[in-house]
């Protein structure tokens, strides 16, 4: 397996000249970019015509993770030529988040097929609900199929976002690729480091990942109270009070879940995942040490006992709230990961408004203020 | 240097040796800058978030509290128990208590107090043993103590759980007291019930709606022989095996219909005995009027129901004899006559009375009486059919009921089988006797179709056969009621007669065989019935003799002989004797010897009782009576002679004969009429004769009519003779000059 990153940027153009050599149908790029799709069309124009057979898959992002920097404006890319796992892409549009769970079951059906290893699945990050997105992948695949992956970003905007499949931009849309064969292999590593704030809340009135009330009380009322002047900011201010739920199936025992948008006339938020009526929350607060060393903990995790030999990609996929909390020192997370993996291991990867990683049962879900890393490699590979 | 330093200083292009360009000094500042800025939001927010967070957590807290408190104090209220922590020493430090009043002092006078100090001996060496258990064991434990509070004297429950070190650095228990004081009641209470329940002679069970057995005490256990568990587990209702299906389902079903059941059932043990048993069935209803509970009563009747039994037969029969009495037989015979009526068929009744029983039972005494009665009984029984009825319908009479014969003839026979059963001699108690009956037989339809009907046409029938001379039986007739209805007449026109002295004496002369000299009178009655003439004695004596009137009568008969001894011997009339009949009814009267005597007394004759002779039957000699007998020796201490009457006709015996002070014998007119005919009779005279001069007796012969026969007894020796050949019976006037023509003769013609 041969692993090359470059960078685009539009000032300067391509850190490296492309070199069409690696084009393969056993090809993949991965990609991650500004929401400002002006700024790398030409970019996008150099890889298809450079790479026609390669498969692609990408995504806008709040912030591209680049070795160990973290970059904005760029259009940051690895090249993936596999020897011996076959790769596959796809796509699935989605309108609502409504069509979300269907979106998820549709989109597995079109990789479920003998030899299917993994899948890494990155959507629209605006309009999907990435939990029954999530949902619908799960159930319809079989339970040893990984799936990992994230929700596209657009910078603390929230206003529009893209993927990137067959050397395509599209809107509205999920792309996944599928590997095939048993040369391929894959783990990962998903923590938070978030630390609980104040009572446990009962959330009062929710529906699917849109929250109304906490203890009775308008939760859209609370936030505001807890951001103070910052208020001004949301939703993006909201992201440094991400909300706990309690859940046993975590490591730590609980779903995180961050805001995406807030609607002030129904003074509601919605949030990047389901919130269930019922449910007791807390929110929560950035304890940077804890952050960095959350980002450490799913690299290690993520490593567990792979082979040193062979090269890895990094895919590390965080949450856009923990850039925005940790600001200047968010490099220490990438930093942190990047330093727990053998050298011959390559990292690429985004800020995102969602993240997508099995759980500790095993179970695929959606996180979110987490870093989640996803690592591959192939078998035999020099 | 900080990491973020370091960042900033290689973002900006600087490094600490080179002093940086403007530009690049420009952009590390810039850098710095929005570290800072960054750093006073993070301030800012965190500040925030932490002082709102703690506000909510401190509002929380004081809810939380004041939901605790109003929490606590509601459970205290609704909690019984006091709760004490106690140290290892006994020492009281903390407690809480819903019941105030169950404390033994004031709160403020417990806390800090050793459990020594403020309560009672008694109850503090129990607490204590507790206490140092729970501490010794580390496991829970039980106390029951008594305790004389403000409220009353209580008993209560402490539990000891020991909880580890306490702040003072002893260990701690918590000690929760419970007033138990109506648990203890009501469990005495309890005990008491339920050694009531289980000690009542009565079963009783209750059950729930399903019938199924949830108590059932011993006595039930005794009835059935199933044990307590056994009928507790059956679960099918306890008397489902014992009855029929559908009587249980009856009783069950009435006593839920109206709350209460009773009927008598019969229990039966599993060992095969069974007993007569009063189920009595009560229903609990709950506050929905649904059965909720059914609670069954046995009371064991079976002695009840025996002395029911034994007191019917009582009721119904004959203690004597063990015969259905009057009142069965009355029954019986109903029954007879509709099933006669119904089935076309004839029904018999016969009516015995035993004859001369009194004489027996008054002679020989009731013991020997009713030992007769029982052989009679058990005679008629042994002749019977074992569907007749033989009852005692009273002292010695009998009835014999059958009730399917077919045409008289058999009646008949089946009366000659009963007479025949009085042939054989009854022993008893060493006496020889024989008895007879008579019967009367009345069949039904034909004399009558109604009990008292019957019974009474048979008694008349059976008066009849006495009567004809006993020892028979006579079908009812209507000439026996027509007699019948005439004796009853007789029976007030004799005691009309008594009172208007229309009865009066005529004497019979009697005289010297050899020189037909007059030596005395038999005094015989004679009754003027004023609109009937002359009644003859043959008519009136049986109906007085009967009804008892005899004794009347004879007594004013021996008041006149005994007037007549005295006024002749006072007028110089000379006689040898004045004689009387006493009836065998006047001599079962145990007084009649006083009462004579009284009369003799009262009279003056008593002065002449030697010149009274009182005639009496052989067969009351045969009979030999203890009454009879006393009355005579009595009689003969006066003076007054004794003579038998009918001599020869009775068979008896010479023991007997010579047991009575007799002194002359009166040999019947059945002999004297066949002198001359029947050389047997002749025979018997003779030997009567012989015999009389043996016991050193006169004798006299009556109803001489011929003078072949005077003869005959002058030659035989026979002393004197009475009858028409020599004399009828006189009136007293004739009487009268016949005693001073007599004087008139010389003086060797009076007699020896």
């Amino acid at each position: 397996m041969d692993i090359v990153l470059n960078q685009y940027t539009h000032n300067q153009g391509w850190q490296q000249q492309l070199d069409p050599k690696l084009d393969s149908n056993n090809t993949l790029i991965i990609l991650f970019g500004t929401s400002d799709q002006q700024l790398i069309q030409p970019a996008m124009q150099d890889l298809q015509k450079a790479y026609p057979d390669s498969k692609t898959i990408g995504c806008s992002s709040a912030g591209e993770i680049f070795q160990q920097d973290i970059c904005d404006e760029t259009l940051s890319i690895a090249l993936v030529h596999f020897d011996h796992t076959e790769i596959d892409q796809a796509i699935q549009q989605v309108e609502d988040n409504a069509d979300s769970l269907e979106a998820g079951a549709k989109l597995a059906e079109k990789f479920n097929k003998p030899g299917l290893r993994a899948i890494f699945v990155l959507s629209d990050g605006l309009h999907v609900n990435g939990s029954a997105l999530v949902e619908g992948l799960r159930t319809s695949l079989p339970d040893d199929v990984i799936i990992t992956g994230g929700l596209a970003g657009d910078g603390d905007r929230f206003d529009h976002t893209w993927v990137y499949s067959g050397h395509e931009i599209l809107e509205n849309h999920v792309a996944a690729v599928g590997f095939y064969g048993d040369a391929f292999t894959i783990s990962h590593g998903s923590r938070g480091g978030w630390d609980v704030l104040g009572p446990n809340r009962e959330v009062t009135r929710a529906q699917d990942n849109v929250l109304y009330e906490l203890d009775g009380q308008p939760a859209l009322q609370l936030y505001k109270q807890y951001l103070g002047e910052l208020a001004e900011g949301l939703p993006s201010t909201g992201l440094l009070f991400p909300l706990a739920i309690q859940n046993d199936e975590e490591i730590d025992g609980k779903t995180v879940r961050t805001i995406l948008a807030v609607d002030e006339e129904q003074q509601s938020i919605t949030f990047a995942g389901d919130i269930p009526e019922g449910a007791y929350v807390q929110l929560m607060h950035a304890n940077f040490d804890r952050l960095i060393d959350g980002a450490s903990k799913a690299a290690e995790q993520a490593m567990g006992d792979l082979s040193e030999d062979n090269p890895h990609l990094n895919i590390a996929i965080s949450c856009v709230g923990r850039r925005l909390v940790l600001g200047q020192r968010a490099e220490e997370e990438i930093e942190a990961t990047d330093e727990v993996f053998p050298s011959n291991t390559r990292q690429i990867g985004f800020y995102s408004y969602g993240e997508i990683s099995p759980l500790a049962s095993g179970r695929c879900d959606l996180h979110n203020q987490t870093m989640t890393l996803t690592l591959i490699s192939e078998h035999g590979s020099a | 240097m900080h990491n973020l330093l370091k960042r900033q200083l290689k973002k900006a292009g600087l490094d600490l040796d080179t002093f940086p360009s403007s530009e690049n000094w420009q952009q590390f500042l810039e850098s710095i800058d929005r570290s800072y800025q960054q750093s006073d939001q993070d301030r800012y927010v965190l500040e925030r978030s932490l002082s709102l967070s703690s506000t909510e957590m401190q509002e929380l807290y004081q809810r939380l509290k004041e939901t605790y408190k109003t929490r606590e104090s509601a459970i205290l209220n609704a909690f019984p128990d006091l709760l004490f922590l106690i140290d290892e020493d006994g020492k009281i430090l903390e407690l809480l208590a819903g019941n105030k009043d169950n404390l033994y002092k004031p709160e403020q006078e417990i806390i800090g107090q050793l459990m020594t100090d403020i309560l009672p001996k008694k109850p503090v060496k129990l607490i204590k043993q507790c206490l140092d258990h729970a501490l010794q064991t580390n496991e829970m434990q039980l106390v029951e103590y008594e305790l004389e509070v403000p409220s009353g004297s209580l008993h209560f429950e402490g539990r000891a759980v020991v909880m580890g070190e306490l702040p003072n650095g002893k260990r701690g228990i918590l000690f929760f007291s419970r007033d138990i004081t109506d648990r203890v009641q009501s469990g005495f209470q309890q005990k008491l019930l339920e050694s009531v329940l289980s000690s009542a002679t009565e079963g009783i069970v209750i059950m729930d709606a399903g019938q199924r057995v949830l108590y059932a005490n011993q006595a039930v256990s005794q009835m059935t022989g199933l044990t307590v568990a056994e009928l507790i587990n059956e679960g099918q209702g306890f008397l489902r095996q014992q009855q029929d299906q559908k009587i249980y389902q009856k009783i069950y079903d009435q006593a839920r219909a109206m709350g209460h059941f009773q009927q008598e059932v019969i229990i039966h043990h599993q060992q095969g005995d069974q007993s007569d048993v009063l189920l009595s069935m009560d229903t609990k209803k709950n506050d929905q009027d649904e059965t909720e509970y059914i609670v069954a009563i046995l009371t064991d009747i079976s002695e009840i129901k025996a002395s029911q039994v034994r007191y019917e037969h009582l009721a119904t029969h004959d203690i004597l004899t063990g015969l259905p009495n009057r009142r069965l037989l009355e029954e019986r015979l109903r029954q007879a006559v509709s099933k006669a009526r119904r089935n076309q068929f004839n029904g018999v009744l016969f009516f015995l009375d035993l004859d001369r029983f009194k004489t027996i039972n008054d002679s020989l005494g009731h013991g020997v009486g009713d030992r007769l009665l029982y052989q009679v009984a058990s005679r008629l029984i042994r002749v019977c059919r074992i569907e007749d009825t033989v009852a005692r319908f009273g002292g010695d009479e009998f009835v014999v009921l059958v009730d399917d014969i077919r045409h008289q003839e058999q009646a008949f026979r089946i009366a000659e089988k009963i007479l025949r059963v009085f042939d054989k001699s009854f022993h008893i108690q060493g006496h020889e006797l024989n008895i007879s009956t008579s019967i009367g037989i009345s069949l039904f339809p034909d004399h009558g179709t109604d009990v008292e009907q019957l019974v009474k046409h048979a008694d008349i029938a059976m008066y009849a056969a006495k009567n004809l001379g006993r020892d028979r039986y006579q079908v009812f007739t209507d000439e026996h009621l027509e007699s019948a209805v005439a004796g009853i007449t007789m029976e007030y026109e004799i005691t009309n007669a008594l009172d208007n002295e229309e009865f009066f004496l005529m004497f019979q002369p009697q005289y010297m065989t050899c020189s037909r000299d007059l030596s005395g009178f038999e005094a015989l009655i004679r009754w003027q019935h004023p609109k009937q003439g002359l009644v003859p004695p043959g008519e009136f004596i049986p109906v007085a003799e009967a009804s008892g009137q005899i004794e009347q009568i004879g007594l004013w008969v021996f008041e006149q002989i005994c007037l007549k001894v005295v006024a002749w011997n006072q007028a110089g009339l000379k006689f040898n004797r004045l004689s009387f009949n006493l009836s065998q009814r006047q001599l079962m009267d145990g007084k009649l010897a006083q009462k004579l005597i009284g009369v003799m007394q009262r009279t003056g004759a008593i002065n002449y009782a030697g010149q009274i002779e009182c005639e009496i039957t052989e067969s009351l000699i045969i009979e030999q009576t203890d009454i009879a007998l006393e009355t005579i020796n009595r009689l003969k201490q006066t003076g007054m002679l004794l003579a038998i009457d009918d001599f020869g006709t009775g068979h008896s015996s010479l023991v007997n004969l010579k047991r009575f002070p007799l002194d002359r014998l009166k040999i019947d007119r059945e002999f004297v009429r066949d002198i001359g005919r029947d050389q047997n009779d002749e025979a018997i005279i003779r030997a009567t004769i012989a015999l009389a001069q043996g016991f050193g007796l006169e004798v006299i012969a009556e109803g001489v009519e011929e003078e072949y026969q005077l003869d005959f007894l002058r030659e035989v020796g026979c002393q004197e003779v009475q009858g028409y050949l020599l004399n009828r019976p006189l009136s007293i006037e004739q009487c009268e000059a016949q005693m001073r023509e007599q004087s008139d003769l010389p003086q060797q013609a009076q007699g020896r």
